[in-house]
């Protein structure tokens, strides 16, 4: 199936329909991330709200130092205290609070619940053992069952997500594999228990363009199949806005912009998502110089006073370096942490 | 396309001309017990020219010899066969010790604004040392001035000739080694994934820098790149590059409008669309497999074995880099624009 076919307004209406009063799979309340530094304390995370529901595709979109991958590592418990802490008004899957799981509780839920394929595959495998015993060691360790049967088991998920005489791979060491089929062997073990949650960090980063558009397509037609919801974060506007049917955008910690790709990224609500797609180069034809944004992302340990992006706003106003601006509703499903959002919406609509 | 049998007669008012070149890799043999070498061809027959003022695009996927190729212009590389000329000037047979004085004509910008700069030295002395190397640049004395309007040229600060890198952000640094590729008055720019480490709000300030800096100096670039996007913005002509040949190039319009080789429209097809906008060529499905082993690569054109349209002939024949009827040059006996209507594609 070929991915550009499906309008992305259709994906949009289709999310609506099924919102309605249903639980959200995972919803992440307030959710705050703190490291302790020789330097002083440095928030990673400052208060971050967002649901994703079954069956959806959310993308976490913002660029390095956003605090987007830290956001999913404190829902999965895997940040180490100290130097870290997290504290959230609730992080809930399936409407059950994870906070407080004792460290047992939490590993019945990664892996068979929610499961993750990070960005460096080669950094992710283990180079001592051969992938089919890394899959099945998964396996055994959840399920109990026997090597047999996890080397049977692993096989069929080498099959799978495509790669090609899984039987004789099996026994191959992670260095025997290219980029992109490591990729796919993440993708396997992360499928071995069947999670209902994906959360894919940057998973295409280190891939080529022609790689990055299989394993895309690999994750998708994996989600349709089992029906499983889908976290993917990246810093890259086009990845998002092909794949996923919502968007996050993340900056300095915070989430400034929320609402479907197909809208988002064509009308943005705030200046920061705005700047974001004006600097993108296209492949569609060049430009009369592109539009940057002026300076860098702020230093974790240092943010901006008011809203953060405020220093590198060009439609900053006085109120943008003292009143923090809450993330809000602008229209139905979009939201704004911009004081600005309302005329911005209607400025680009 | 010239001949290219008359060495001493390369017109100087190409920059940089790089003739059939050739580098092998020994590697040690994996299938063999005994110590016998193996041999990679990371490039194989390359051509290309650089004009003044111009920028030409290098694209290709991991692996494809666009990275050697730098390496070889800049003869940080020797090449096993063919010719690098700059300004006529063969650079492959060139003693190194005229090399030295040659290399102030011809810089070059990293990927990596993290490694490339020398942690312990500040910004100034960074800037400041190839005109210490090339002497005579600009009087003495006058080198500190001189490292200051450098700096001021790329944005960045006065003040900021006293401060050490790790006081940078990625995209200052960046800056930063702008500022000291261009201190020798070079004439060439070979810019190696320049971008690729920033992030997009950063990545647009420096490659309008870089289009600035042409403008106001005359200076030419070699742009090698794997993020297509980012080519288009910044290149006039392009070159894509597939297991170590160049299969198409052309004007940048050219190639990406109406492009011949098969592995090009793949790839303009494999980027996903900007945002409001359909992906290029849709209909064509995707790549499938990945690129073979360099070290027994393909026989006839190396593309064949992911390529839909691929024939005996392909695997007979080695296709050369011609335009046939077409407006610009592509490696594809079958070389033909893109037409997406019924049975076309290639599922």
């Amino acid at each position: 199936m070929i991915r550009g076919d499906v309008a992305p307004v259709v994906e949009t209406e289709g999310l609506r329909d099924s919102v309605g009063e249903v639980v959200p799979l995972l919803s992440v309340s307030r959710l705050m991330v703190e490291f302790d530094t020789p330097f002083g304390a440095l928030r990673a995370v400052n208060g971050v709200d967002f649901q994703i529901f079954e069956g959806e595709t959310l993308a976490i979109l913002g660029e390095s130092g956003s605090g987007k991958s830290v956001c999913v590592q404190a829902v999965m418990g895997i940040i180490d205290s100290p130097p870290g802490n997290v504290d959230a008004e609730h992080i809930r899957y399936q409407g059950k609070e994870l906070q407080g799981l004792s460290e047992s509780e939490m590993r019945k839920i990664r892996g068979s619940e929610i499961a993750m394929v990070f960005q460096e595959p080669h950094a992710a495998l283990d180079p001592a053992f051969t992938v089919g015993q890394q899959i099945g060691e998964v396996l055994r360790v959840h399920t109990g069952c026997t090597w047999g049967q996890a080397k049977r088991r692993a096989r069929e998920l080498m099959e799978r997500v495509g790669i090609p005489s899984a039987s004789t791979r099996l026994d191959d060491y992670p260095h025997e594999f290219s980029g992109g089929m490591c990729q796919r062997v993440m993708i396997a073990m992360a499928l071995a228990l069947d999670p209902r949650l994906l959360i894919a960090d940057e998973p295409t980063t280190a891939l080529d363009v022609t790689v990055q558009a299989q394993v895309l397509d690999l994750l998708e037609s994996l989600k349709e199949e089992t029906g499983m919801s889908l976290i993917l974060i990246t810093h890259d506007v086009g990845v998002a806005a092909e794949v996923a049917e919502r968007a996050l955008v993340m900056y300095a910690g915070q989430v400034v912009e929320t609402g479907p790709t197909g809208e988002l990224f064509t009308g943005p609500a705030h200046p920061y998502t705005l700047g974001l797609t004006d600097a993108i180069p296209h492949l569609e034809g060049r430009q009369d110089g592109l539009v940057p944004i002026k300076g860098a992302p702020p230093d974790p340990r240092n943010i901006p006073s008011g809203c953060p992006f405020h220093p590198r706003c060009s439609r900053a106003i006085e109120k943008c370096s003292t009143e923090v601006p809450v993330l809000h509703s602008v229209a139905e499903g979009r939201s704004s942490a911009c004081h600005l959002a309302e005329e911005m919406f209607r400025g680009d609509h | 396309m010239e001949t290219t049998d008359s060495l001493q007669a390369v017109p100087d008012s190409t920059v940089l001309r790089v003739e059939d070149l050739v580098k092998d890799f020994p590697v040690r043999s994996k299938t063999s017990a005994s110590r016998s070498r193996d041999v990679l061809r990371a490039l194989d027959g390359v051509s290309l020219e650089v004009n003044p003022g111009e920028t030409l695009g290098v694209v290709g996927e991991s692996g494809c010899g666009k990275s050697t190729l730098a390496r070889i212009v800049l003869r940080l590389e020797r090449a096993t066969s063919g010719d690098v000329y700059f300004r006529g000037k063969n650079l492959t047979t060139m003693p190194s010790r005229q090399l030295v004085d040659l290399r102030r004509y011809i810089q070059m910008v990293f990927q990596d604004p993290f490694a490339s700069l020398d942690p312990r030295m500040t910004i100034g002395e960074i800037v400041r040392e190839p005109l210490e190397i090339h002497k005579g640049l600009v009087p003495t004395g006058s080198e500190h001035e001189k490292s200051i309007e450098l700096l001021e040229l790329v944005g960045l600060r006065r003040a900021d000739a006293e401060r050490h890198p790790h006081q940078f952000s990625g995209g200052q640094r960046q800056r930063i080694g702008i500022a000291r590729a261009l201190a020798s008055e070079p004439e060439l720019v070979i810019c190696d994934e320049p971008v690729s480490a920033l992030d997009v709000s950063v990545q647009a300030q420096i490659l309008n820098l870089l289009q600035r800096l042409q403008d106001e100096l005359g200076v030419s670039y070699v742009f090698i790149a794997h993020d297509l996007s980012v080519v288009r913005q910044i290149a006039d002509r392009v070159a894509v590059m597939y297991m170590g040949k160049i299969v198409e190039t052309g004007l940048v319009d050219q190639v990406y409008e109406n492009p011949l080789h098969p592995y090009t429209q793949s790839l303009l097809a494999a980027v996903p669309a900007s945002p409001g906008r359909q992906r290029r060529f849709a209909g064509l499905g995707r790549l499938e497999g990945e690129v073979p082993s360099p070290i027994n690569p393909p026989s006839g054109c190396r593309f064949r074995t992911r390529c839909w349209k691929a024939t005996q002939k392909c695997a007979d024949e080695v296709p050369g880099l011609s335009a046939r009827e077409h407006d610009h040059p592509s490696a594809c006996h079958y070389a033909d624009p893109i037409v997406l209507a019924g049975e076309d594609s290639r599922r």
